[in-house]
């Protein structure tokens, strides 16, 4: 019955449009937006890794290869390669052990564990590299003052590894959960019926199953890893990755075609990694949404499977414990590491001199998380429920800022936005805007898969009642949303004040943000006064994510 | 007094990444008189949701018109078309009570609140959904969902309705109860409706008229005891219900009859309004309840397989080549036949049906 009449892709192209101009217009802006801010700096940092200085002469060419024989650019590109697997690797698998005890076994204190283990992802980066001075540096709590050790090195490899690890676990921890919890347990439970030993059910059912969502959790830490900034800066030493180096070349030697050229490198891995997560893992993920949540039967209660997966998960959590308690003990106490006494001087401190960095972090998270939230979700109905023509550049701006690390952004816009008409360096919308391009993928994931969740008859129904657009999205589609917005907001609110490896280019006189003035203090030795501000800005993300939760709570039980 | 015309219809959809495209509806022609219920009826991917769509304003055609009332709504928003539409999943809106789910319509037309309360409350006491005003639709037991989805669809007083197989996500017994309902809800209001089913027996039991669809186009369009009778082609015939469709041969007419060879027995058959001569190929159609069992039947089979259904039971039986179905709907009154019995076939002749040609 099908024939092939000619495909007229232009004129049905023409038909969307008509339909919708207003989302057409809105389309064209986020477009526009996108090549400005995310395509286009990355652009020039490639042009400019490539552009010949005034003592330099050659082609192109010949320039690219003179600068990349210079031995610290592969030292770097090793370390942070190395680095990158490393924490990958571990990070990984305490994640899939921690998700493994927590969706599969009786375990005692299941909660506390789940709210402990991810701490980590909504403190800025760099307070856990904080805690290892504090602790195990050359002044160090158990270096120091309980083993006596003097001149211990805390700084390099070993730490950064150990530091990221803990840092990046609840990532692949919650991916993994979430796959493990939506695996149909009658799967598990079939495998079972036909005899198979627990440990044939976990080789062969269930780990298969679960190994997209670890492949892809591995992949998700190492591209974290190696955009990492705050970490590798505070307590690398003398190992050197592509973030650090990228922004020593700039910033301390102002050689930007060097600078712009570490940052390039640092995007291949990004992208590589980016690329074979969306492309390979995404046809290969076995696990179906079907929007009713699967019940999950604990079948695992033999004693010793349970006791060391708990005694692990147990072991994690006294570290984050441990760590994260001494940045609040020694947010309290005089001199760190010679007058141990207990005083409140650094939050005051913080409170008075210290207010305007806390000020401007919190007023910039404020506006962009609502800016990419919005955008996001924006976005993703666009992408999901029109399909406008040139939707792909849109597509392809988005992807790639989010895969591209904050380092080349920063550098990007550094370079773009110095000149008129684009003159925005120094301004706090160059911070919102990076930090925007930075989170805004977020949304458009979480929006995407809820409104693939959300049966297209529902606005249907409500057009053909006679809503316009407008009334749908806010009536029907900004509701059914409450999920997604809550995910997106959470997490460019969280990124907005507590990322670095961008914003360290963008901030100014006029607009120094917290993490930056939390990384200032900890380089000073002012270790007081960072834990303070960490511990304040800990509290904050608390704080928020809790009035967030209530907020968009409160708006379901209306109903 | 709303009268729907569509006209010349043709629904093209474009290929994708060199694939060719679909034809989904070629040349639709139909017309819905003001309060009649016409039910399109065709297998799976004819094209019934298309059209369906194409009225509602989902889907634009590509080519032809779409009239109402003489109007010209082709190109008309559906949000402007004062069409409602009773959707296969319901589509109720996840967030909002029952009574606000049958507010959202009135809501748009920016009525009083004190008058969308009193139309709400209306349509709910017309559906018996009052006590459940303030229940959430994941709430409700499947039969409750779809009479909100008909309330919030009605309570707009659209001048056409618009059923995409309302009935399909419910159980056998609650899909006949809904279907009366539908149809005396329908009824009651006197509003324009196109019924889209795969089910014939639905079909036949709501509609004022079936159109039968096959591969985007119309089949065959009349009332349903019509079309059941007197079907134009085998696949009417079979998409209708059960039907023996069996070769025969003219071998004369007779005034009124003809006379037929079927099965290597003469028989005498009414006489279809074409013009017959002695050889032509013919095919029979008998429903299998309008023939018999008799000891003296002229058509001599054996009996295969024997399957009590309850109201009655179905006999298959193998005569020469051919497969026949009979069902027996008196088989309290009379003791039955088993697997491997000669039995004869008796197929009286009054409902009898022929089509010419030895295929469609
Ligand atoms: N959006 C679309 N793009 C391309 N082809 C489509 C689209 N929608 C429907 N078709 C094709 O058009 C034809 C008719 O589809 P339609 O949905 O109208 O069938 P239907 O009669 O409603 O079937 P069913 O009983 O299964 O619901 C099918 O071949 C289908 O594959
Ligand atoms: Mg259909």
């Amino acid at each position: 019955m099908t024939t092939a009449p000619i495909p007229r892709p232009f004129s049905t192209g023409l038909r969307r449009i008509a339909a919708d101009p207003w989302l057409f217009g809105i389309f064209m802006v986020l477009s526009l937006l996108t090549v400005i801010f995310a395509i286009l700096p990355i652009a020039s940092v490639l042009v400019q890794a490539l552009r010949a200085t005034p003592t330099e002469t050659g082609s192109g060419l010949g320039i690219l290869i003179e600068r990349l024989s210079a031995p610290l650019i592969w030292r770097a590109f090793g370390n942070t390669l190395l680095l990158g697997a490393s924490s990958a690797l571990i990070s990984t698998l305490t994640g899939f052990l921690l998700a493994f005890a927590m969706t599969r076994t009786p375990m005692r204190g299941k909660r506390t564990v789940h709210m402990i283990a991810l701490l980590p992802v909504i403190s800025p980066p760099f307070v856990i590299a904080l805690a290892m001075i504090l602790l195990f540096g050359r002044s160090g709590l158990i270096t120091r003052e309980l083993l006596g050790i003097r001149g211990a090195n805390v700084y390099g490899f070993h730490s950064l590894v150990f530091i990221q690890s803990l840092a990046f676990t609840p990532l692949a921890y919650l991916n993994i959960r979430g796959m493990l919890q939506s695996m149909d347990s009658a799967l598990e439970d079939a495998a079972a019926t036909l005899r198979a030993s627990q440990w044939t059910v976990f080789r062969r059912v269930t780990l298969p199953l679960a190994l997209p969502g670890i492949f892809s959790s591995a992949l998700l830490v190492f591209v974290k890893s190696i955009e990492d900034f705050g970490n590798p800066l505070v307590i690398g030493g003398s190992f050197n990755t592509l973030a650090v180096e990228a922004y020593s070349q700039l910033i301390g030697y102002f050689n930007v075609p060097m600078g712009a050229l570490l940052a390039s490198l640092l995007l291949v891995p990004s992208l590589l990694a980016f690329m074979i997560h969306r492309h390979w893992l995404a046809k290969r993920s076995y696990v179906t949404v079907t929007g009713k949540p699967t019940a999950q039967e604990i079948r695992l209660t033999a004693r010793r499977v349970v006791w060391p997966l708990a005694a692990f998960c147990y072991l994690y959590v006294g570290l984050v414990v441990l760590l994260y308690g001494t940045v609040v003990w020694v947010s309290l106490t005089k001199i760190p590491g010679i007058d141990w006494s207990f005083s409140t001087e650094h939050y005051v401190r913080a409170f008075t001199d210290g207010l305007a960095p806390l000020g401007n972090s919190l007023t910039i998270a404020l506006i962009a998380a609502p800016v990419a939230t919005l955008a996001g979700l924006v976005i993703a109905y666009i992408q999901t429920r029109r399909r406008f023509p040139g939707a792909a550049l849109l597509r392809l701006g988005t992807l790639l800022s989010f895969a591209a690390p904050g380092t080349i952004i920063g550098i990007g816009y550094v370079s773009v936005f110095n000149t008129a008409p684009l003159l925005l360096t120094g301004t706090i919308t160059i911070i919102i805007a990076a930090i925007v391009v930075k989170t805004v993928q977020v949304g458009i994931e979480a929006g995407t898969n809820q409104l693939r969740q959300i049966d297209p008859a529902i606005e249907e129904a409500a057009m053909i009642l006679g809503a316009s657009n407008g009334r749908i999205f806010r009536r029907v589609t900004a509701p059914l949303l409450r999920p997604a917005i809550f995910t997106a907001m959470a997490y460019s609110f969280t990124r907005g004040l507590t990322t670095l490896s961008a914003i360290i280019f963008l901030v100014s006189a006029n607009w120094t943000l917290i993490t930056v003035t939390i990384l200032n203090q900890v380089e000073t030795l002012r270790m007081g006064l960072a834990a303070a501000y960490s511990v304040i800005l800990i509290v904050i993300v608390l704080s928020a994510l809790a009035l967030l939760q209530v907020a968009l709570g409160r708006g379901a039980k209306q109903r | 007094m709303t009268r729907v015309t569509l006209k010349g219809i043709n629904k093209i959809f474009p290929g994708r990444d060199g694939h060719p495209g679909a034809h989904a509806v070629r040349d639709l022609d139909i017309t819905l008189e003001d309060g009649t219920l016409v039910t399109l009826l065709g297998p799976s991917g004819c094209g019934k949701t298309t059209s369906l769509r194409m009225l509602a304003g989902f889907e634009t055609p590509t080519s032809g018109q779409i009239l109402i009332d003489g109007r010209d709504i082709t190109h008309v928003p559906v949000n402007q078309r004062g069409i409602g539409m009773v959707f296969q999943s319901y589509a109720l809106f996840p967030h909002m009570t029952v009574a606000e789910n049958v507010a959202f319509g009135l809501e748009v037309l920016d009525l009083t609140r004190a008058e969308i309360t009193r139309r709400v409350g209306e349509v709910l006491e017309l559906m018996d959904l009052s006590a459940l005003a303030g229940r959430a639709p994941a709430q409700l037991s499947g039969g409750q969902q779809q009479r909100v989805a008909l309330a919030r669809t009605v309570v707009t007083e659209p001048d056409v309705l618009l059923f995409d197989e309302p009935l399909s996500n419910l159980d056998a017994q609650l899909r006949e109860r809904m279907r009366d309902e539908l149809r005396l809800v329908q009824q009651r209001l006197g509003i324009t409706s196109l019924y889209v089913t795969h089910d014939q027996s639905e079909a036949m039991a709501i509609s004022d008229r079936v159109i039968v669809m096959r591969d985007g186009r119309v089949e065959q369009d009349g009332p349903p005891a019509e079309v059941y009778a007197h079907p134009r082609t085998a696949f009417v015939a079979g998409f209708m219900g059960r039907a023996n469709i069996l070769p025969a041969r003219v071998l004369a007419t007779e005034g009124e009859s003809l006379r037929a060879e079927l099965g290597g027995v003469p028989v005498t058959l009414p006489r279809p309004g074409s013009e017959l001569a002695p050889g032509d190929a013919i095919r029979v159609v008998l429903r299998p309840e309008q023939i018999a069992l008799s000891t003296s039947g002229p058509i001599r089979a054996r009996i295969e397989r024997v399957i009590f259904q309850g109201g009655f039971t179905e006999y298959q039986l193998k005569a020469g080549a051919a497969l026949w179905t009979i069902t027996d709907h008196r088989h309290h009154l009379h003791p039955g036949h088993r697997p491997g019995d000669e039995i004869g076939i008796d197929i009286g002749s009054a409902a009898a049906w022929i089509l010419p040609g030895a295929t469609d």
